[in-house]
């Protein structure tokens, strides 16, 4: 397969895998860990892709060994250890993935409607780590106020996307 | 969450996926610059692979890197060898981000790269790093290599510029060339008159001309302190840099090769009054700081606390502000600790670079700098994040040799050096 093709193959299934992957690790570092663990692995293997099967269910297996791997090797950062378990969120990433890929699309728009403070506080909160308390002394605002800032944030993306997928199917 | 629900229940397990992807994708797309970042047509922009950097590891760089370098192998020749936080490539590599905005931080370009930031329009030429900040202000810092700008005429009272190590160059409306080597920045005029600022004066350079800035007078640190294995005392090394005294917190220093601290929030406070007054002025007339630390961490936390940074004071009301911060990064909890030397550097402009062992690991950007420093210092090693309740852990251990701080943001290539240099 042309390099070009993989890129957007994976581009399309990036959003089931890291979906699955955020449901089966504990913390966002070891997600963007074992995310670039799978897709390096994924681009490894691709002379034993099945063409005739979806790119995406594979992509979303070879995370799931990924993850079988991890389980003996980091047990700790998984927040799910049974197997079957595991296999379950599998299963259902492949069912959303769409769903998921479209989700992903619709709050990449929804956050660029957010206004310049509520996306700093994004931005320290989910992409520097920053704890409410530290956002405070950095805002120089109450942390109390930074939480409830956050959760109204994060409550306006949720129906933002949810709007976006409604208007999307209509 | 019960295992046990997932198997039985496919719409719980559903509901799992939908609540985790939202918050990963969120974290995904949140450290992405907002949609009035540059648009970049021509290029492909490629994340670098950042495993070992906290807080966000890049998950497509080293796939992203990988199928770059296998698709233009003869390229890895012009690569640098401490990559930057992307790359422009020019050619017709289809793009691998979704959207194809370019991330504030640094750019390297491969080969000959054209940017349109709207008012201006770049041409990288190959091996031309610059940093690129959205919004207003300093929105082009060159870094090295060779540029030519074609700058749109500015509305009244409207200056574009860009800085480089050694200066800094003002237009309102131009075409022209410059080029950052060798310590020097040369540029060339076109059309249109420029303004080339450094070295404590301005000159206005009109068509046709050229003119170049010399390498700057590089100032020495202000602030060195060394500690030693059998030595109670911290030693300031700087001449007449005023002493440093323990912080009030009176936590006991464990001293062998190296200062081993304790998690309790070791601290060490400059006092105030007249040194630390005269300390203030000069980060304040720079605008700029550095802090070097050579540090060994001998037991590493178990979350990734920040290793030390430097908290100062902003206005009158007290408020504790966090300049500089280290942060850990993987190769800091090794197994087998060694020696590693970490940097940090501020500039006037508000860009920010984090080395490892004289690597650059991370770039951003903040929207202040030291000028609204007023007056104190304080240096805090091992658990920064203390003043917001982060609870200690016992088990972390770290050793420091040096700690050193300028007024001035240094270059990568003197990042290098001092990594060069033995602890």
């Amino acid at each position: 397969m042309e390099q070009a093709r993989f890129d957007e193959l994976w581009r399309d299934s990036q959003a089931a895998v890291r979906g699955l992957l955020a449901a089966l690790v504990r913390d966002p570092t070891s997600v963007d860990d074992l995310l670039q663990e799978v897709a390096m692995v994924t681009w490894r293997r691709l002379p034993d892709y099945d063409h005739t099967r979806p790119f995406t269910a594979w992509a979303i297996g070879v995370a799931r060994t990924c993850a079988m791997a991890w389980r003996r090797t980091h047990a700790t950062r998984l927040r799910i250890q049974a197997e079957a378990a595991i296999e379950a969120l599998a299963a259902a990433a492949e069912r959303l993935a769409p769903e998921l890929d479209a989700r992903e699309v619709a709050l990449e728009r929804c956050l660029q409607d957010v206004p310049g403070r509520g996306r700093e506080i994004l931005r320290l909160r989910y992409a520097e780590d920053c704890e409410p308390g530290e956002i405070a002394l950095r805002l120089r605002l109450q942390a109390g106020h930074v939480r409830v800032l956050l959760n109204r944030l994060r409550e306006g993306l949720r129906s933002c996307i949810e709007r976006r997928l409604a208007m999307a199917s209509m | 969450m019960d295992d046990l629900d997932l198997t039985k229940d496919p719409a719980h397990a559903d509901a799992v996926l939908r609540e985790a992807h939202f918050d990963a994708a969120l974290r995904h797309l949140a450290a992405r610059p907002s949609s009035s970042v540059t648009r970049v047509s021509r290029v492909t922009q490629v994340s670098t692979p950042r495993r070992s950097s906290p807080p966000r590891s890049r998950w497509l760089g080293l796939a992203a890197a990988a199928l770059v370098m296998l698709a233009i192998g003869a390229a890895l020749l012009v690569f640098p060898r401490q990559p930057p936080a992307a790359f422009l490539l020019a050619g017709e590599l289809p793009g691998i981000a979704r959207g194809g905005g370019v991330p504030a931080g640094p750019l390297s370009a491969v080969g000959t790269v054209r940017l349109d930031l709207g008012d201006a329009e770049l041409t990288l030429l190959p091996g031309c790093q610059v940093v690129l900040r959205p919004g207003d202000g300093h929105r082009l810092r060159l870094e090295h290599g060779e540029l030519r700008c074609t700058v749109r005429k500015q509305s009244t009272g409207s200056i574009w510029s860009m800085i480089a190590p050694q200066g800094e160059v003002r237009v309102v409306g131009t075409r022209f060339t410059v080029k950052a080597a060798d310590q020097r920045l040369a540029v060339v005029v076109d059309e249109g008159v420029v303004d080339l600022v450094g070295d404590g004066s301005t000159r206005r350079i009109a068509a046709g001309e050229e003119a170049e800035l010399a390498p700057p007078t590089l100032r020495g640190p202000v602030m060195n302190w060394r500690f030693l294995g059998s030595d109670a005392h911290l030693r300031n090394r700087v001449a007449g840099a005023p002493p440093l005294t323990l912080g009030s917190d009176g936590t006991p220093l464990r001293l062998s090769d190296g200062v081993q601290v304790s998690l309790d929030d070791a601290v060490w406070s400059m006092p105030g009054g007249d040194d630390g007054s005269r300390l203030a002025t000069r980060f304040n007339a720079s605008g700029e700081i550095t802090m070097a630390a050579w540090i060994r961490v001998i037991c590493a936390p178990t979350t990734r606390i920040p290793l030390m940074e430097i908290i100062g004071m902003t206005d009158a009301s007290n408020h504790a502000f966090t300049i500089l911060q280290l942060p850990m990064d993987d190769g800091d909890r090794r197994a087998a600790p060694t020696w590693r030397h970490r940097a940090v550097t501020l500039d006037v402009s508000g860009h920010r670079s984090t080395y490892g062992d004289g690597k650059l690991i991370r770039a951003d950007v903040e929207d202040w700098n030291t000028r609204g420093w007023v007056g104190q210092l304080h240096l805090k090693l091992a658990n920064p994040r203390g003043h917001i309740a982060v609870p200690a852990d016992p088990s972390y251990r770290l050793r420091v040799a040096t700690v050193t701080l300028w007024d001035r943001g240094l270059s990568p290539t003197e990042i290098a050096a001092l990594a060069a240099s033995e602890p």
